[in-house]
């Protein structure tokens, strides 16, 4: 709270509102809490996806995203903006070594992600995933994903997101188990019902993946790709706070510096 | 449009974009005369100040750029240099990191933070700060591959 509120009086940021899951703060004012305290305990991407919610149907240009277990530093938000980017992230570090911050780089020869890791102090740059506990993201970044996909019903009845320009051809409507055929997945998909109120699926934990990879691969899709900037450092609570030192320790200590 | 361009480096312009080169030791900016620039390049010079002249070299660069207009600096990595050393691996490309030569001798070395600091102090927004790999051409001929920090800043008053 008190770094929102140093925003207001040294950076060049109004708050226009806080949407929280489950808040020790009124529930009045600028405070906007998406649920009860049980919410707390759903799953992020649910939450993430309500906040976003709340977030597109208002007004606000930007909306800043800080996990409860992340600590962002005074001016956080200024500093971000100060990048000049639409999608940029702090710098918070993963909780068991090697401590390295949680933004990843994807590599081109297999498609998986590999962290961010020995990088100089104060490097500002793109990355292809970055962790949501301390990041800014403009509104046009959530309205291009928007426009430019379609989203069907998987055969489960989940919601799958494509790319416009990679559908092509009309969805039938015979059903079909999944099947693998020469390497190949197939699997049947409908059109989402016109009744069908779920919204836009920005965030979802699949595949065993954070919700926030998610996001990335989407904004990715429409040219959109995060960057993260390293002088934005917070720290990470679990247990034990996590702070760049430890990070830092670590790598001196991999190097032979330490 | 106009380009500003310190240091050795090779530019291709667009058809009607002119490209001026300077010293870095001797720029004096004037806006009534020369206009603004909309870019200026500055590779493997800004070490050849001392310390107490940076500051202003880079106010004057700040003042010299159009709103929008963006400085691009290229600086020997202080950090993989002091690594080199500490590590005892360091090579005459270390050495020259840290000294330069005879003809541009070096009067500091910098990190990436400091460079991005200095960049702030003189009212730019620092849009990028990566790592790249500088190729050099030594009067022999031979090809060196120079790591460097790369900064694009912007001047948005």
């Amino acid at each position: 709270m008190l770094m929102l509120l140093s925003e207001e009086k040294s950076g060049n940021i109004e708050i226009g509102q806080l949407r929280t899951v489950g808040s020790a703060v009124p529930d009045h004012n600028k405070n906007n809490i998406i649920g009860d305290s049980k919410r707390r305990t759903r799953l992020t991407d649910y939450n993430r996806q309500e906040v976003t919610k709340g977030f597109l149907s208002g007004e606000a240009e930007w909306i800043f995203w800080m996990d409860d277990d992340t600590a962002p530093p005074l001016n956080a938000i200024t500093g971000l903006l100060h990048s000049g980017h639409d999608f940029v992230a702090g710098a918070y570090f993963m909780t068991a070594e090697p401590y390295h911050p949680i933004a990843y780089r994807k590599m081109p020869d297999n498609g998986l992600y590999a962290p961010i890791y020995n990088y100089p102090d104060g490097a500002l740059m793109q990355v292809d995933s970055v962790g949501f506990g301390c990041t800014l993201v403009h509104r046009s970044v959530y309205e291009k994903i928007r426009d430019a996909h379609t989203v069907f019903e998987r055969h489960n009845g989940a919601l799958l997101v494509v790319p416009n320009d990679m559908v092509t051809g009309n969805v039938g409507d015979d059903y079909f188990e999944p099947y693998v055929k020469d390497g190949v997945y197939y699997e049947h998909i409908k059109a989402k019902s016109e009744d069908d109120d779920r919204q836009f699926p920005f965030y979802q934990l699949e595949h065993g993946r954070t919700e926030d990879h998610y996001f990335c691969e989407l904004a990715a899709h429409v040219g959109v790709k995060p960057w993260l900037d390293t002088t934005v450092v917070c720290t990470h609570y679990k247990t034990m706070p996590t702070t760049k030192d430890n990070y830092t320790e670590f790598l001196l200590k991999e190097t032979g510096l330490a | 449009m106009k380009i500003a361009v310190f240091g050795n480096m090779d530019i291709e312009a667009d058809s009607g974009v002119e490209v001026r080169r300077f010293e870095i030791t001797s720029f004096y900016p004037n806006e009534k005369i020369d206009g603004l620039y909309y870019r200026i390049f500055v590779s493997n010079c800004i070490p050849e100040l001392p310390r107490e002249a940076v500051m202003d070299f880079l106010k004057k660069a700040h003042d010299a750029l159009e709103v929008n207009g963006e400085i691009i600096v290229q600086v020997p990595m202080a950090e993989f240099a002091a690594k080199q050393l500490f590590t005892n691996k360091a090579d005459p490309i270390t050495y020259y990191m840290l000294y330069g030569t005879d003809e541009h001798p070096f009067r500091a070395c910098y990190t990436m933070l400091q460079m991005r600091t200095l960049l702030a102090r003189a009212k730019f927004n620092v849009k990028e700060a990566t790592e790249a790999i500088l190729k050099l051409t030594t009067t022999d001929g031979e090809e060196l591959n120079l790591p460097v920090h790369n900064l694009v800043a912007v001047r948005n008053d």
